[in-house]
C-alpha cells in the first residue's frame, strides 16, 4: 500500500515536471554564461514511413536573452516542391514564461528564398514575423515538414552556434528495419554526455546541459568543435531515382550513372568547332588548356537552383544554346568538349567554401557537398578545373576548393581525392622595391610585386577593375602612407605559370616625420603586418593555421643628400614552430640602404597551450614591422 | 542646289539616327565595338533606353508602360547587365501590377555574321519575393564580352498617382534615352525633374479616341441591367509630351555620399488632378509641400489616430506621475514611449494596423511609435504636433510628391523652444535625433491646414573631449590615464553600437582595435543615460608607444588617439560630402618627460582654416622640463559641404594627419 502511495507520488510529480515552464528566471547560470541566447528544447523526431515519405517533426524552444541572441532563434520552415509544411504553430513568451502571442500556420508569412545570386530557385520559408519588446523572451516554434525524398536525413548538432547554450535537446529516427536501413556517424558525443539508445529501427538522442561555446580565432570549423549526429540512408529514393549509399564508390556511381550520365551530346557544330581548335595539338593537357579557355570565353555562370532537386546537372546541349550555367551545367559541358577531344574527364562534388570541409571517408553523405568541379587525371595526380570562373588560370582552384576531399564520378564509382594543397612558400608574395627620399622628407618608390598561389587568388581580380577603384585599393592597402599618390600602375597576369605581377610608382609629400632637424623613417610601410589575433583569457581550442604564406622585401632607399644616418634600431630576428621573421638593414656606398624582410608563417596545428607564444609571434611582427631609421641634417 | 543637297544630308542623318534607336536596329559596328568611345572603362553602356505611358480605362484608369532599351556589353564585369529585373506591386486581385508583351534577343558576331537569339520563355523566372512584390527576373543567352542585347516589355499598372520613375544616367553610360508621356485631357500631371544632363522636351497635341467602359449608377438603370459593365468611346485632346536625352555619361557611389541615386537624371510625373468635363469640380492631387502635407493629414492613418486617445489614459496618468514643469512632462512621456513601444523597423508616415493595436502589441512602425507620441503629449496638454520628414535613404525631397516623405517624428514646443523627438531609437533624446532622419526639411503639420518647415539638421556641434596624462617607461612602454567625454550625436552612435555590450566586451573590442594597449580601471559614466555625455575613463598601458634609438627617444604625442590616415583618398569628387552633424573634438595630453631626459625638440604649434568658415584644426604645444602639454581642435561646422570644397578638404586632412605624424625627440641629459 505504501508501495503504491510512493508510485503514484512520483507519477504525480512526473507529469507536474512535465508541465514546461519557460521563465527565463529558471535558466541555471551555467547556461547564461557567455550565452546570447538558451536552447530550452529542441526535439527533433525523424520517421521514415517510407523511401517516398520521410516526416520530421520538431519542437524548438529559444530563449533569447539578448539583442545579439535574435540570430539563434528558430522562426524559419524551409519549404521547396519536395519538402512540404504539413503543421506549423509558435508561441512567444515573456520573461515570466506568459503567453504574449500565439500564431497558427495562417499567421506565418511565406517568402520566396531566392537571393540576389541565385537566377531562380523553388526554395520558400514560412516564418515569423515578430519584433522582440523586451528581453529575456522565449519562442516556441512547432512543424512537421514531409520529405519526398530519402536521399538526404535531417542532421542534428546538440549545440547550434557559438554564443548559445543548450539546456535540453532530443533526436529520435524511427524506420522499419525490414525495409530500411541507416549509415550515422556521431561526433564528440562521449565528451559532451549525451545519451543515446538504440534498438531496431530506432535511434534516440539525449543531450543535457551544454554550456555556450565561444568562437575562436585560428580554429576548427564549428562543425569539428560540436557534438552532432550525422546520418544517412544506406538506399534511398530520389525524384524518381532509386539508390544505393553504403559506401563512396556505391553512391558516386549511382549518382553518374542518373544524374549526370548522358547528358553530354553537343550539337555538331559546336563538336566541329571545338575539334578545330584542337587540330595538330596531341597532348592531353594542351588540349584542355584550349578546351578550358574556350569555356572561359564563352560561358558565364549563372545559379540556376532547378532540374531535379538541384542535383542533376542541365545537359550540355542546353548550356551551349544559351551559354550560361551553373557549377553542374558548366562542370558537364565542359567535361563533354573534353570527351569530344579524346580527353577524360570527371565530374567531381566537392565543398566550396573557404573553411575546408572535405568529405568523410567513413561516411557517404550527399549532404557534405555543395559544389562541382572537374577533375583531369594526369600521371598519377589530378588537375582540377573551376568551371564557373572565367579568369582563373589552367589547374588553378584557389581557396574556395583546395586542400579538401572530393568525390570524383568514374564511370566505374565514386573515389574520395584531396585536391591541391597551397601552403606556405606556395603563398608567396614578394616586393622588390627602388626607392629615394628628398630632403623634404619626400618619398618616390618603384614597386615590383610578384603574387603567387593564394597571393596570386587574390589579386588576379585587379584588373577589371575602373582606374578610380584601383587608385583607390592601393589608397586603402597602404592607408598607413600619408599622402600618398599612385602615379602609374601596370598588371601581368601570367596564367601559365600563374604569377600575378604589379608594377607600381607611388610618391608620397612628407612620407618622413619630421621632429626638428631630424626625420623619422619608417623601413617597411609596403608589406606591414597588421592582424594580431585577439587575446583569450583561456584558450579552450587547438591552433590551426590553415594555409600559411610567405613574404619576401627587398627596399633599396636612397637617402637624401644633407642628411645622415643618426640611428639604426638594432633588428631581432625570430624563428618559432610557427614560422619565421628575418630582416636586415644595409648601408651602401651610395648613400643609400637596403633593407631585406622574410616572413613565413606556417601551416599547421598546434596546442592550445601555445597561443599565448602564437599570438606573440605575430604581435611582434607587427611590432618590428615598423622598424624607422633617424636621419639628422648635417 | 547645294543647299537642298545638304538639307537631305541632314534630313537623312536625323532618320539614320532615328533608326539607330528602334528595337531591332541593331548594327554590326555597334557590336563590333571594342570599347565606349567616351568611357573606355564602362564595362557596359545602354545604346539607348526608352519609357513610354499611355493610359486606358475600364473601370478605373490604368496606365501602360512599355519599356525598351539596347545594351552593348563590353566587360565580363557588364554581365549582370544582361539580368533584368522588374518588380512589380501588388495589393491583391484587381489591383496588381501585370507584366506582358517580353521580347528579348541576344546579337553576337560569330565568323563575320550577325547571330540573334530570342529569350525564351523559360529564361522569365517569376519570384514571388513577398506579399507586396513580385519580381520578374530575364538573364539573357549567350553573353560574351561584345554582346548586344535588347529587350522590350509592357507593364500595366492601376497606381496612376505616381508613374513609374524613369532614369536618364545609370552606374554605365547611357547614350541616348527618352521617356515619352501621352496624357488624355481629363488628367493632369505635375512632372518632378532632377536634371544633371540636358533635357530635351518636345510636346505635341491630337484628337483621338478613347475607348472606356463604366458601370452605370443611375439607380433606375441599375435595377434593369444589375452591374453590368458599358463601353463607350469618346473623342478627347491627347498631349504627348517627350523628354530625351544624349551621351549621359555615367554616375558612381563615392564614399561620404549618400545614395547615388539621388543623383541621376530622372523624371517622375505625379498625377495633379484630375476634371472630366466643364460642369465637374477639378479633382485637386497633391502639388506643393502644403497640398502634400494636407492629404497626409486628412489621411484615415494619420490625422483621425491622432484624435484617438483613450486607450493610454491610464498609463499616461502613471508615466506623468511626480512631474510639475512642461519639460519633465515632456520627458516622462517621451521615456515612457521610447521603453514601451519597441520600433519593428518599418518606415512610414502612416499607421499599419492603429495606434491602439499598436500600443497593446507595444510595437509599431515609425507612424505608430512617433504618433502615439504625439497623441499622448498632446493629451497632456502640451503643444506637440507631428513632423513629416524625409529619410536619408528615401532621398532628398527635392520636389513635393506624395512619395517625398517617409518618416514621422515629432515636434514640442515649450517655452518657446521647439524640441524635436524620435521615439523609435533607444538612446536618442529630445533634440538628438537618429541618424536616418538628418537630412533636409521636415514638415511640421500644425493643424488640418497649415503646415510649416523646420530644420532637422543640428546646428550646434556634437563634442569629443579627450583628457590624457601619460608616462614613458623603459622599453617603449607607456602608462597613462584617458577620460573620454562624449555628447549629442556622438555618444549616440556609441551608444547604438555599445550600449548593450557588457564593459568586459567593450574592453576586449577596445583592446583588439589597438592591439598593443591593455586596460585597467575602465568605467563608463552614464552609459544608457541619454540625457547626460558618456564619459569613458581607464588606466592603461602601451607597448610600442614610442621608438627609443641611442640615446634618444621618438614619438608621436597623439599616440593612439588619432587616426593619422586621411578619410578623402580620391583624387577628384563630384558630390557634396556628407559630415552627418557638426563636430567639435578636442583632445588636451600631458605628457611626464622621464628623468634623466630633457626635450630635445617639439613640433611647431600651427593653425589650419578651411574656407568660407567650414572648420579649423589647432595643434598648440608647449613644455616645461617636466611636461608638454598639447591641445589639439578640430571642428567642422557645416554638415553638407559641396562638392567645389573638395580639394581644399582634402588639403585640409592631408595638413592635419602630416602635422599630427610629426614627432618629438627626447635626449639623455
Amino acid at each position: 500500500m505504501r508501495l503504491i502511495l510512493f508510485f503514484s507520488f512520483i507519477f504525480v510529480f512526473n507529469v507536474y515536471s512535465q508541465k514546461e515552464n519557460f521563465q527565463s528566471l529558471m535558466i541555471p547560470s551555467e547556461l547564461k554564461e557567455g550565452a546570447d541566447a538558451v536552447i530550452r528544447l529542441d526535439e527533433v523526431e525523424v520517421t521514415v514511413n517510407s523511401k517516398r515519405d520521410v516526416r520530421q517533426l520538431q519542437r524548438t524552444v529559444v530563449t533569447v536573452l539578448n539583442q545579439a541572441g535574435n540570430r539563434h532563434v528558430v522562426d524559419h520552415i524551409y519549404h521547396s516542391n519536395s519538402v512540404k509544411v504539413r503543421k506549423a504553430e509558435a508561441i512567444i513568451y515573456d520573461a515570466f514564461g506568459k503567453e504574449i502571442r500565439k500564431l497558427r500556420r495562417r499567421d506565418f508569412r511565406d517568402r520566396s528564398a531566392v537571393t540576389s545570386n541565385d537566377l531562380y530557385s523553388d526554395a520558400r520559408y514560412l516564418y515569423i514575423d515578430y519584433t522582440p519588446i523586451s528581453y529575456p523572451y522565449t519562442l516556441e516554434i512547432s512543424f512537421e515538414i514531409s520529405l519526398s525524398n530519402s536521399i538526404y536525413l535531417p542532421n542534428h548538432y546538440f549545440i547550434k552556434g557559438f554564443n548559445v547554450s543548450t539546456e535540453k535537446s532530443s533526436y529520435a529516427i524511427n524506420y522499419d528495419p525490414t525495409d530500411f536501413s541507416i549509415n550515422y556517424k556521431e561526433s564528440l558525443l562521449e565528451e559532451h554526455l549525451v545519451e543515446k539508445t538504440k534498438s531496431d529501427g530506432n535511434l534516440h538522442y539525449l543531450a543535457k546541459s551544454l554550456p555556450a561555446k565561444r568562437y575562436e580565432e585560428y580554429s576548427l570549423p564549428f562543425q569539428n568543435l560540436v557534438p552532432r549526429v550525422q546520418l544517412a540512408p544506406n538506399s534511398f529514393f530520389y525524384e524518381g531515382f532509386s539508390g544505393e549509399a553504403t559506401n563512396w564508390s556505391q553512391f558516386g556511381h549511382w549518382f553518374h550513372s542518373n544524374l549526370v550520365a548522358g547528358r553530354d551530346q553537343l550539337p555538331r557544330n559546336t563538336v566541329a568547332e571545338i575539334t578545330t581548335l584542337v587540330a595538330g595539338v596531341e597532348d592531353p593537357t594542351e588540349k584542355a588548356k584550349i578546351v578550358y579557355d574556350y569555356v572561359q570565353r564563352n560561358t558565364r555562370y549563372i545559379s540556376v537552383q532547378i532540374g531535379i532537386g538541384g542535383y542533376q546537372t542541365i545537359p550540355a546541349a542546353e548550356v551551349d544554346r544559351v551559354k550560361y550555367g551553373d557549377c553542374k551545367g558548366l562542370t558537364n559541358y565542359t567535361k563533354a568538349l573534353l570527351e569530344t577531344v579524346g580527353v577524360t574527364s570527371y565530374y567531381t562534388i566537392i565543398y566550396g567554401g573557404k573553411t575546408q570541409l572535405g568529405f568523410q571517408e567513413d561516411f557517404p553523405s550527399i549532404e557534405q557537398g555543395n559544389h562541382v568541379i572537374l577533375a583531369i587525371p594526369q600521371d598519377d595526380d589530378y588537375k582540377w578545373l573551376e568551371c564557373t570562373s572565367q579568369t582563373l588560370p589552367f589547374g588553378f582552384i584557389g581557396d574556395f576548393t583546395d586542400n579538401r576531399n572530393a568525390l570524383v564520378l568514374k564511370p566505374d564509382g565514386g573515389e574520395l581525392v584531396k585536391t591541391t594543397a597551397y601552403l606556405n612558400e606556395d603563398n608567396h608574395e614578394s616586393f622588390s622595391i627602388k626607392g629615394a627620399l628628398d630632403d623634404e622628407g619626400h618619398l618616390t618608390a618603384s614597386l615590383e610585386i610578384s603574387s603567387r598561389g593564394l597571393d596570386y587568388d587574390r589579386k588576379q581580380y585587379l584588373p577589371i577593375y575602373s582606374n578610380t577603384e584601383i587608385d583607390t585599393h592601393y589608397k586603402k592597402r597602404w592607408a598607413n602612407i600619408r599622402n600618398l599618390q599612385l602615379n602609374n600602375i601596370q598588371f601581368e597576369n601570367d596564367k601559365r605559370e600563374v604569377v600575378f605581377k604589379e608594377q607600381v610608382e607611388v610618391s608620397a609629400k612628407n612620407y618622413a616625420s619630421k621632429s626638428g632637424d631630424r626625420f623619422i623613417v619608417e623601413l617597411n610601410p609596403f608589406s606591414k603586418y597588421t592582424s594580431v589575433p585577439p587575446r583569450y583569457e583561456e584558450r579552450t581550442q587547438p591552433i590551426i593555421i590553415k594555409r600559411g604564406f610567405y613574404e619576401t622585401t627587398t627596399f633599396d632607399l636612397k637617402l637624401p643628400e644633407g642628411y645622415e644616418i643618426e640611428a639604426i634600431p638594432t633588428v631581432l630576428n625570430t624563428s618559432s614552430p610557427f614560422g619565421d621573421y628575418r630582416v636586415d638593414i644595409q648601408k651602401n656606398e651610395d648613400h643609400s640602404l637596403t633593407f631585406t624582410r622574410h616572413f613565413l608563417l606556417k601551416a599547421g596545428i598546434y596546442p592550445k597551450e601555445s597561443y599565448t607564444d602564437f599570438r606573440e609571434f605575430l604581435s611582434n611582427t607587427a611590432l618590428r614591422d615598423n622598424l624607422k631609421i633617424v636621419l639628422i641634417k648635417k | 542646289m547645294k543647299s537642298l543637297l545638304s538639307l537631305f544630308i541632314v534630313l537623312f542623318s536625323i532618320v539614320l539616327n532615328a533608326q539607330r534607336f528602334d528595337f531591332g536596329k541593331v548594327s554590326e559596328e555597334e557590336i563590333k565595338q571594342k570599347e565606349h568611345p567616351n568611357d573606355p572603362e564602362a564595362p557596359a553602356t545602354y545604346i539607348y533606353k526608352k519609357g513610354k505611358v499611355t493610359f486606358t480605362h475600364d473601370k478605373i484608369w490604368r496606365y501602360v508602360y512599355e519599356v525598351e532599351g539596347r545594351i552593348k556589353i563590353y566587360k565580363k564585369e557588364g554581365y549582370e547587365y544582361a539580368t533584368i529585373n522588374v518588380p512589380l506591386f501588388r495589393e491583391g486581385a484587381g489591383s496588381n501590377e501585370i507584366f506582358s508583351n517580353f521580347k528579348g534577343f541576344t546579337y553576337n558576331i560569330v565568323d563575320g555574321k550577325t547571330t540573334k537569339e530570342r529569350v525564351e520563355n523559360n529564361q522569365i523566372f517569376d519570384i514571388d519575393v513577398n506579399e507586396f512584390w513580385d519580381m520578374k527576373r530575364v538573364t539573357f543567352p549567350n553573353i560574351q564580352e561584345g554582346s548586344v542585347i535588347e529587350y522590350s516589355y509592357t507593364i500595366t499598372s492601376p497606381f496612376i498617382q505616381a508613374l513609374p520613375e524613369f532614369y536618364f544616367q545609370d552606374q554605365i553610360p547611357v547614350e541616348y534615352a527618352e521617356y515619352t508621356m501621352e496624357i488624355p485631357e481629363y488628367l493632369g500631371f505635375k512632372t518632378h525633374i532632377r536634371e544633371r544632363v540636358e533635357l530635351k522636351r518636345e510636346s505635341s497635341s491630337r484628337l483621338k479616341g478613347l475607348m472606356y467602359s463604366y458601370i452605370p449608377d443611375n439607380q433606375q438603370i441599375k435595377a434593369l441591367n444589375a452591374n453590368k459593365t458599358h463601353h463607350a468611346s469618346v473623342t478627347i485632346l491627347f498631349t504627348t509630351i517627350k523628354y530625351s536625352s544624349q551621351n549621359a555619361p555615367k554616375v558612381l557611389q563615392e564614399d561620404y555620399m549618400n545614395s547615388y541615386r539621388n543623383y541621376l537624371t530622372s523624371i517622375r510625373p505625379e498625377l495633379e488632378w484630375e476634371k472630366y468635363s466643364e460642369n465637374t469640380p477639378v479633382k485637386k492631387h497633391s502639388t506643393s509641400w502644403e497640398d502634400i502635407a494636407k492629404s497626409i493629414t486628412r489621411h484615415r492613418s494619420f490625422g483621425e489616430e491622432l484624435e484617438k486617445r483613450n486607450y493610454f489614459k491610464s498609463e499616461l496618468t502613471s508615466a506623468l506621475a511626480g512631474t510639475s514643469s512642461q519639460i519633465e512632462k515632456v520627458k516622462a512621456i517621451y521615456n515612457y514611449v521610447n521603453k514601451n513601444i519597441v520600433w519593428n523597423k518599418f518606415y512610414s508616415i502612416y499607421s499599419n494596423e492603429g495606434l491602439e493595436k499598436a500600443f497593446a502589441k507595444k510595437t509599431g512602425n515609425v507612424a505608430e511609435v512617433n504618433l502615439i507620441l504625439t497623441a499622448m503629449l498632446k493629451e497632456a496638454n502640451l503643444d506637440a504636433y507631428p513632423v513629416l520628414v524625409s529619410t536619408k535613404s528615401n532621398g532628398i525631397p527635392l520636389f513635393p510628391t506624395n512619395t517625398g516623405f517617409n518618416y514621422v517624428i515629432c515636434a514640442v514646443k515649450v517655452n518657446n523652444e521647439l524640441l524635436l523627438l524620435d521615439a523609435t531609437e533607444t538612446y536618442a533624446s529630445p533634440n538628438i535625433l537618429p541618424e536616418r532622419t538628418l537630412n533636409w526639411y521636415g514638415r511640421l503639420i500644425k493643424n488640418k491646414d497649415e503646415s510649416e518647415q523646420v530644420e532637422v539638421i543640428p546646428k550646434s556641434p556634437s563634442r569629443r573631449i579627450v583628457n590624457m596624462e601619460v608616462n614613458l617607461n623603459e622599453g617603449g612602454k607607456m602608462e597613462g590615464k584617458l577620460r573620454n567625454t562624449y555628447t549629442d550625436h556622438l555618444a549616440l552612435e556609441i551608444r547604438d553600437s555599445y550600449a548593450s555590450l557588457s564593459d568586459e566586451k567593450y574592453i576586449e573590442n577596445l583592446e583588439n582595435r589597438y592591439s598593443s594597449l591593455s586596460v585597467s580601471n575602465f568605467s563608463f559614466q552614464n552609459k544608457k543615460d541619454p540625457y547626460k555625455p558618456l564619459v569613458e575613463g581607464y588606466d592603461f598601458e602601451y607597448t610600442n608607444a614610442f621608438d627609443q634609438m641611442g640615446d634618444k627617444i621618438y614619438f608621436q604625442p597623439s599616440f593612439f588617439l588619432i587616426s593619422t590616415k586621411n578619410p578623402f583618398i580620391a583624387e577628384t569628387r563630384s558630390y557634396p560630402i556628407d559630415f552627418k552633424y557638426p563636430t567639435q573634438e578636442t583632445y588636451m595630453i600631458n605628457i611626464f618627460v622621464p628623468d634623466g631626459y630633457q626635450v630635445e625638440s617639439l613640433p611647431q604649434s600651427e593653425i589650419f582654416e578651411l574656407p568660407g568658415g567650414l572648420g579649423d584644426f589647432k595643434y598648440m604645444i608647449s613644455h616645461t622640463d617636466t611636461n608638454i602639454q598639447l591641445r589639439i581642435d578640430t571642428s567642422i561646422n557645416s554638415t553638407l559641404v559641396p562638392a567645389d570644397f573638395y580639394e581644399p578638404l582634402k588639403a585640409f586632412f592631408e595638413a592635419k594627419v602630416t602635422k599630427l605624424s610629426e614627432k618629438i625627440t627626447l635626449s639623455r641629459i
